[in-house]
């Protein structure tokens, strides 16, 4: 187990220094500058810029001298707002995405699973269609679409939500149910088959034998074994909300990364937009490993590549 | 009752031919492959159905453009703005066809008369700049399912030859082409896409490549499952003892029992690959004007939803129809196709 732990540490350390890389050397290919009237500026002033920002040096000392800051957890000085740390915008910023992503996460996997319980049990009536269709309709319509469709019809035409910003609890609710949709989808698709696999294994008639109720069959015995693979999806659900939060964000005007992220590629602020880059990266891969240690842990069925045979 | 069995004499009884040529006979046609799938595809109603939608949508792709007298790409200033009228159903109320607006306060507004455009009719009414949205909706989903099609099909390719090859040689050449697809899928894609986008330029060759740049990988993964599954047995043992090159073997014998798994895959990466372009146009990163994709078209319906929801509404309505009926008609195929690989 320690071995796999620090095999999966090192190749996590591997992706992210090869993403940072990447990220540094895409950013250097960028036709024009980040100062945009330059035209206005005199060579001095372009020179002292640049400067100021080392983007004067050669290629291979910024990239040396950038993957040592970041090995600091510096990233760097923003472009767009007056030398702005990029830790310290991207700090500001992280606790409107964080609660997003929790409040959506949470729920939408929690009502999923619901979703998916009651579509099982109730296999092949229109109980079941019904969930499998929302699911379906989860999955397909994109988040900005159902956004905006909610943003205009609650928000706007009803009234009953606030539109748009980020106040307080109330202005949560719309951004979660536009976010959520996805991993409810998800989460009530893998549920329902997990669960219908389950029903039909020997232990479960054995229980029904034993005269065991039907809702206990269900939540006693099947949804604990169920349940485990749903842990499973929670790594591709991490990457559908960050991509979900960069719309959402935007569509709510919520100050959150993915708004900030928007804003940097639209005027270019090349330190930030790498920043958050290397961030999401870096939760991503965080969340996956997370999920396959949690994965090993909750079922002992599961053996992990160099455990015990 | 026994009375009557003993009347029942011997004679009524005829001795039974048995013939092996009709015992034997086979009842039911036997089924390929495909006509097996097929009949399985057809009891899914929801699967059909897409089917039939998809096929609409797509004629109406190409067609649309043409039904009318306007350009995609033509600008009427005059006539900016102006919501959906069409012809025979502009009188009927509760269709929102009739070519009125209502004001903030309620008022309702004859929006054509207002701009001096009393006969002229837009369907799907008008943008910003005055053209004609049903034909730019129709343009977009065009644009659209092209890129979604051809980064589906680039995605196909690599991954299917990578997988092959990864999982056909195994050893060393495996290790070293696994080590490299763990890393990649350690990146989110979207991640990568941006930074392609912003690299170069967006377009509809720019968007496909940033498309498929990570998109092969879920393929090229489990097109080499399937290779370690079938690539030691005896058909393939055969094949090789007659001479059969890996070449061969791979072309020949393995891909065709893939093409099942090969197609359920290629069906669920179309719609990721058509909410990618869309999403990419929604953050600042689609097409340029004056090329419509049904991402720009949301994304500059989006901007004036509160004045004129029409402008977003249509080619929401579309974009979430056909992702439906993709998704649709893949569950459909999974289930057809590898009854084994539901979910």
């Amino acid at each position: 187990m320690v071995k796999y732990i620090s095999q999966r540490i090192v190749y996590m350390l591997l992706t992210l220094i090869l993403i940072a890389t990447f990220t540094f050397f895409l950013m250097k290919l960028i036709p024009g500058t980040p100062f945009t009237n330059i035209s206005k500026l005199s060579p001095e002033q372009v020179t002292i810029m640049k400067d100021k920002y080392g983007l004067d040096e050669p290629v291979p000392i910024q990239y040396f001298t950038y993957m040592v800051n970041l090995a600091k957890g510096d990233l760097g000085v923003s472009f767009q707002f007056n030398n702005a740390s990029v830790t310290d915008i991207l700090m500001d910023r992280i606790g409107p995405s964080a609660v997003l992503g929790f409040q959506a996460m949470f729920f939408g996997t929690i009502l999923g699973i619901i979703l998916g319980v009651i579509g099982a049990l109730r296999q092949n009536t229109w109980v079941d269609y019904s969930t499998t269709f929302i699911a379906v309709i989860g999955k397909s319509i994109p988040s900005f679409v159902f956004a905006g469709l909610l943003q205009y019809y609650i928000g706007v035409k009803l009234g009953w939500l606030p539109v748009a910003f980020w106040r307080g609890p109330e202005y949560t609710i719309l951004p979660t149910i536009a976010l959520a949709m996805f991993p409810i989808s998800i989460a009530a698709r893998f549920m329902r088959t997990e669960m219908i696999e389950v029903l039909g294994s020997d232990y479960i008639t054995l229980a029904r034998a034993k005269g065991a109720s039907s809702f206990e069959v269900a939540f006693k015995h099947a949804l604990r074994n169920a349940l485990i693979p749903v842990i499973t999806v929670l790594g591709p659900l991490t990457v559908s909300l960050m991509t979900g939060s960069l719309v959402i964000e935007k569509i709510f005007g919520i100050p959150g990364l993915g708004e900030q992220f928007v804003k940097s590629i639209n005027v270019n602020d090349y330190p930030v937009i790498m920043g958050t880059t290397i961030l999401f990266a870096a939760l991503f891969i965080f969340v996956v490993l997370v999920v396959d240690l949690l994965y090993g842990i909750i079922d002992p069925r599961i053996r992990l590549a160099g455990g015990k045979k | 009752m026994s009375k009557q069995d003993e009347k029942i004499s011997k004679d009524l009884f005829q001795p039974a031919d048995l013939d092996s040529s009709v015992s034997e006979k086979i009842s039911k046609p036997s089924l390929n492959y495909w006509q097996d799938a097929w009949l399985r595809v057809k009891k899914n109603k929801a699967a059909i159905v897409s089917i039939v939608v998809l096929f609409l949508l797509a004629i109406l792709a190409i067609a649309g453009p043409f039904l009318n007298d306007y350009d995609y790409k033509e600008q009427n200033a005059k006539h900016s703005n102006l919501p959906p009228r069409v012809e025979a159903l502009e009188n009927i109320s509760w269709l929102p066809f009739d070519g009125t607006l209502t004001k903030k306060n309620g008022e309702v507004y004859d929006a054509y008369e207002l701009k001096g455009a009393s006969d002229a009719y837009y369907w799907f009414g008008t943008d910003s700049l005055g053209r004609d949205i049903f034909t730019r909706v129709w343009k977009g989903t065009q644009v659209s399912l092209y890129i979604a099609l051809l980064a589906a099909f680039i995605d196909m390719i690599i991954g299917v030859a990578y997988g092959a090859i990864s999982g056909y040689y195994g050893g060393r050449v495996d290790t070293i082409m696994q080590r490299i697809i763990e890393i990649l899928v350690g990146i989110p894609n979207l991640v990568v896409v941006i930074l392609m986008i912003i690299i170069l330029k967006p377009g509809i060759i720019s968007i496909t490549i940033a498309l498929t740049i990570t998109g092969w990988v879920g393929m090229a993964r489990v097109v080499r499952g399937q290779v370690l599954k079938y690539k030691n047995q005896e058909f393939v043992l055969a094949s090789r003892t007659l001479g059969a090159n890996d070449r061969k073997i791979i072309i020949k014998h393995l891909l065709p029992n893939l093409v099942g798994v090969i197609i359920i895959n290629t069906m669920f990466t179309i719609p990721s690959a058509i909410f990618f372009e869309a999403f990419l146009s929604f953050i600042g990163l689609g097409l340029q004007d004056p090329l419509a994709s049904l991402g720009t078209l949301i994304d500059d319906g989006f901007k004036t939803l509160r004045l004129y929801p029409y402008q977003m509404i249509f080619p929401a309505i579309i974009i979430s129809t056909i992702m439906i009926c993709f998704n649709m008609i893949a569950d459909g195929l999974r289930d057809a196709l590898d009854p084994k690989m539901r979910d």
